[in-house]
C-alpha cells in the first residue's frame, strides 16, 4: 500500500513537472470554465430578483464542490476589479449538480452590493469547504426556526431538505421570520407552498417597519413547552443573541449571526486581542497596534521571517479573519483569507492566522 | 590564518552626504510615491499579470509543437527562440514579481507569492531566503548579500583578491551559460561545506529539496519531451538546451547590470547599524542601476531594467515601475542622489569592465 501511494506520488510530482496544476486549468478552462484538476468552482446559469435587493443566483457546480448539508454555510470567493473576495453564504441544494446562492445587498457591503447588482449569467464563483452546526436530525418533538433579513437562506435549504427526506410528515416545524418591510420578505410564495403541502409547517413573517414586534419574550410565551423545542437561530448578531438568551430553556439552541458592523470596528491601539493560529494549534493573547512578528515573538513563538520591515515578504501568512493595520501606512484590512506581512501588521480585533 | 585586514570603503562622489532629517524626509517622499501606487492598484495590473500568464502558455505551446517538427531548421529555430521568450518571461516578469508578493493583492491562488514555483531549477523557497531576504534588505553590503559576487567574482576593491579572481574573465563565460545552476545552489553555500562550517548532515537536509527540483525540471525537459517527440527527441532536446541556455545568458545580463555598473557602491556592515528607512533607501539607490530601453525591452527584462525602483519598492508590481521612475529620478536630484540610468549597452560593458579590472589586485 505505501509502496503503491509513493508510486503515485512519484508519477504526480512527474506529471506536476511537466504540467503544475493552474496551468493545466488554464488549458482545460479554454474548453470549459468549470473544468479544474483540482479547484471547486461554479457557473451562474441564472438569476432572479426574489424581494427587494435580494437576489438568488442558481450555480452549476464542478465534481470537486463539497455539497454540505442543509443549513451549512459555503465560503464562496468572487472577483472584483481584479481582486478577489471571500464570503461566506448558506447555499441551497436544488439537485446533483446545482446549488440556489440567495444575497441580500448589504449597505456598503462589497461583495454582497457585487452579487446582487453586477453578477452576469455566466460569472464563475469559487467555493469552499462547507461548515456549520444546524442538522436536519432534530431529536424533539419540534423544531422552530427564527430567521431575521438573509438570516432566512440557511433556514430554506433546511425546509427544503426536510421536506425532500419526509421528515416533515412526523415533525412539526415552525418559522418566524423578521423583515423590515413587505418588499424584504424573500421566498414568500414557496413558503406558502410548503405550508399548504405539509400540514406540520408552518410560518409567520413579520414586518418591524410596518408596527410588528422585533423578537421579544411575547413570542416565546405563544410556543408552549420550551424543553421539547429544538431552536435554530440566524439573523445578524443582536438578534441571535437575543433568540439566545430568551431560549436559554430549550432543548437545543442552535444561533448562527452575522455581523453587519465590522466597518464601525473600534479603532483603538489599547488592549489586547487573542491570535488563534490554526497550524500550531494555539491560541495566545497580544497586544493591539504592535507588529504581530514581535508579539508572537515575545510568546515564545517563532514565525518564519526575514527583514522585518515589509519588503522581503517572507513572513506573509494567510490571515484567516480578523482585521488588522498597517503599522507603515496605517491601511486598514477586515477582508477574510488574505495574506498578511506579520511584520508590519498590528492587530486590530481577533484574528485567526495560518501559523 | 586571515590577518585582520580593514579594508577601506569607496563613496561614489557623485552621491551628496545627507543628515538624518534629510534623510527621514528624503523617505517620506518615496513612501508618497509608492502609496499613490497602491491605492491605484487594481483591474488594469490583474488584467496585465494574467496577459502575461498566458502569453507565457501560448509561447511555450507553440515553441514546444514547432520543435516536434525540428528536423526542418526554420521551425527549431522558431521554437527554440519561442521556448526561450518563454522561459525568460516565466523566470523575470512572472516568476521573480509574483514571489516578491506583487500580486498578493489580487488574493488569487495562482500569483500568491507564498507558493508559486518557477520554471528554473532553483527551487523557489531557496529564492525567498537567497533573493527575497537577503539581498534585497542587505542590498550591496559585503558579507550579508551574496550576490556582490556570488562568492566566486571581484567586482568591487573591497573584496578580497586571491590568485583564482585572475582567471574570472575566464569562468565567467560558463558561469552566464550556467547562471540557473548557480542560483539553484546559492542558498547551499558550498563554500561553508568545504571549510566545514556547516556539516554533512545540514549539508544533506538542505539539498534534498534542491535535488528534487533539479530531478523535475530535467525531466521535463530531457526526457519527458524529447520521448514524447519520438524521431524528433534530438532536436527537442537541442531545442529545450538552447532555450534554457538563451535564458540563463539574458537573466544573467541583466542582473549582473542592475549592481555591478561603474558608479554602484558596496557597503560595511557598519551600516545596518540601527539604520534608518531613508538609508535604506539611499543604500538601494547607490547600489543599484537602471537600463533605458523600450517598453518590449523594459518587459523582457521583467522591470529590472528599473532595478532601483524594484529595490526601493519590490512588493508593487514591477510594470509600475516605469510610470513612477520620473518621479523616483526628480527625487534623487533633489536629494543629490546619482539616479545611475544608461543603455544596456554602456551599463553591460562597465560591467566586463569591472570583471576584468578586479581580476587583478587594483585597491580602488
Amino acid at each position: 500500500m505505501q509502496a503503491l501511494q509513493k508510486r503515485t506520488s512519484l508519477f504526480n510530482s512527474l506529471v506536476q513537472s511537466v504540467i503544475a496544476h493552474h496551468d493545466a486549468d488554464f488549458w482545460l478552462q479554454k474548453v470549459n470554465p468549470l473544468w479544474s484538476i483540482n479547484q471547486s468552482l461554479a457557473r451562474v446559469v441564472k438569476k432572479q430578483v426574489v424581494a427587494k435587493d435580494t437576489v438568488s443566483l442558481i450555480l452549476e457546480c464542478n465534481r470537486h464542490v463539497a455539497r454540505g448539508l442543509a443549513g451549512q454555510h459555503h465560503p464562496v470567493t468572487v472577483e472584483i476589479a481584479g481582486r478577489h473576495y471571500e464570503r461566506t453564504y448558506s447555499l441551497m441544494q436544488l439537485d446533483a449538480d446545482h446549488l440556489c446562492l440567495t444575497v441580500k445587498r448589504v449597505d456598503q457591503g462589497l461583495v454582497s452590493s457585487w452579487l446582487v447588482e453586477k453578477s452576469q449569467v455566466g460569472d464563475i464563483l469559487r467555493l469552499g469547504q462547507p461548515y456549520g452546526d444546524m442538522q436536519q436530525s432534530i431529536q424533539t418533538p419540534k423544531l422552530l426556526l427564527l430567521a431575521a433579513g438573509s438570516g432566512i437562506t440557511p433556514m430554506l435549504s433546511l425546509i427544503e431538505s426536510l421536506s425532500q427526506t419526509k421528515q416533515l410528515n412526523k415533525t412539526p416545524v415552525q418559522l418566524m421570520y423578521w423583515v423590515k418591510t413587505y418588499q424584504d420578505a424573500a421566498y414568500t410564495d414557496y413558503l406558502k407552498e410548503i405550508a399548504e403541502n405539509f400540514p406540520n409547517f408552518s410560518y409567520q413573517i413579520f414586518y418591524t417597519q410596518e408596527q410588528d414586534q422585533r423578537l421579544n419574550q411575547n413570542h416565546v410565551e405563544t410556543l408552549g413547552a420550551l424543553n421539547e423545542i429544538t431552536v435554530y437561530a440566524c439573523g445578524p448578531s443582536g438578534f441571535a443573541s437575543t433568540a439566545e438568551s430568551l431560549f436559554a430553556e430549550a432543548a437545543v439552541v442552535q444561533t448562527e449571526a452575522f455581523s453587519l458592523s465590522q466597518f464601525s470596528a473600534e479603532q483603538t491601539d489599547i488592549g489586547f486581542i487573542n491570535v488563534t493560529l490554526t497550524k500550531s494549534n494555539k491560541t495566545v493573547a497580544i497586544p493591539k497596534g504592535q507588529s504581530i512578528l514581535s508579539s508572537l515573538e515575545q510568546q515564545g513563538i517563532k514565525p518564519n521571517h526575514g527583514c522585518r520591515m515589509g519588503i522581503c515578504n517572507k513572513c506573509a501568512c494567510t490571515k484567516a479573519q480578523g482585521a488588522t493595520k498597517n503599522l507603515l501606512n496605517g491601511a486598514a484590512n477586515q477582508e477574510p483569507t488574505q495574506l498578511l506581512k506579520i511584520c508590519v501588521n498590528s492587530a486590530q480585533s481577533d484574528l485567526v492566522i495560518d501559523l | 590564518m586571515n590577518m585582520p585586514v580593514k579594508v577601506q570603503y569607496f563613496k561614489n562622489p557623485k552621491n551628496r552626504d545627507l543628515t538624518a532629517a534629510e534623510l527621514d524626509a528624503f523617505a517620506r517622499e518615496l513612501d508618497q510615491i509608492k502609496q499613490e501606487v497602491l491605492n491605484d492598484l487594481g483591474e488594469k495590473d490583474a488584467k496585465y499579470i494574467r496577459r502575461v500568464y498566458a502569453s507565457i502558455r501560448y509561447s511555450s505551446f507553440l515553441g514546444r509543437a514547432l520543435l516536434f517538427a525540428g528536423w526542418f531548421p526554420p521551425a527549431w529555430l522558431l521554437g527554440t527562440g519561442l521556448l526561450g521568450y518563454a522561459k525568460i518571461m516565466e523566470n523575470m516578469e512572472l516568476g521573480h514579481n509574483v514571489m516578491h508578493g506583487q500580486y498578493d493583492w489580487m488574493n488569487d491562488p495562482k500569483f500568491n507569492g507564498q507558493t508559486y514555483e518557477w520554471d528554473t531549477v532553483g527551487t523557489s523557497d531557496n529564492w525567498r531566503q537567497t533573493h527575497n531576504y537577503k539581498h534585497h534588505t542587505y542590498t550591496n553590503v559585503k558579507g550579508m548579500d551574496d550576490d556582490v559576487g556570488y562568492g566566486v567574482f571581484r567586482l568591487f576593491p573591497e573584496q578580497r583578491w586571491t590568485k583564482f579572481t585572475l582567471i574570472q574573465p575566464i569562468y565567467i563565460v560558463p558561469f552566464s551559460l550556467l547562471f540557473q545552476w548557480g542560483v539553484a545552489i546559492q542558498n547551499l553555500e558550498l563554500g561553508k561545506v568545504v571549510y566545514k562550517r556547516k556539516t554533512m548532515d545540514e549539508f544533506k537536509q538542505e539539498w534534498k529539496p534542491v535535488q528534487k527540483k533539479i530531478a523535475k525540471q530535467l525531466f521535463k525537459d530531457y526526457v519527458f519531451f524529447p520521448l514524447i517527440a519520438g524521431p524528433s527527441a534530438i532536436p527537442v532536446f537541442t531545442g529545450n538546451l538552447v532555450a534554457n541556455g538563451l535564458r540563463n545568458i539574458w537573466t544573467f545580463s541583466i542582473i549582473f547590470c542592475g549592481h555591478f555598473t561603474k558608479d554602484a557602491e558596496v557597503f560595511p556592515k557598519a551600516v545596518l547599524q540601527n539604520e534608518s528607512r531613508g538609508h535604506w533607501y539611499m543604500r538601494q539607490i547607490r547600489g543599484s542601476s537602471n537600463l533605458t530601453g523600450s517598453e518590449a525591452f523594459h518587459i523582457l527584462t521583467g522591470h529590472l531594467s528599473h532595478q532601483i525602483e524594484h529595490h526601493l519598492f519590490p512588493d508593487i508590481p514591477a510594470r509600475r515601475y516605469r510610470e513612477i521612475a520620473p518621479k523616483v529620478e526628480a527625487v534623487c536630484k533633489k536629494y543629490g542622489l546619482n539616479y545611475n540610468n544608461a543603455s544596456f549597452v554602456k551599463q553591460f560593458g562597465e560591467v566586463v569592465g569591472r570583471i576584468f579590472k578586479y581580476a587583478l589586485p587594483f585597491k580602488k
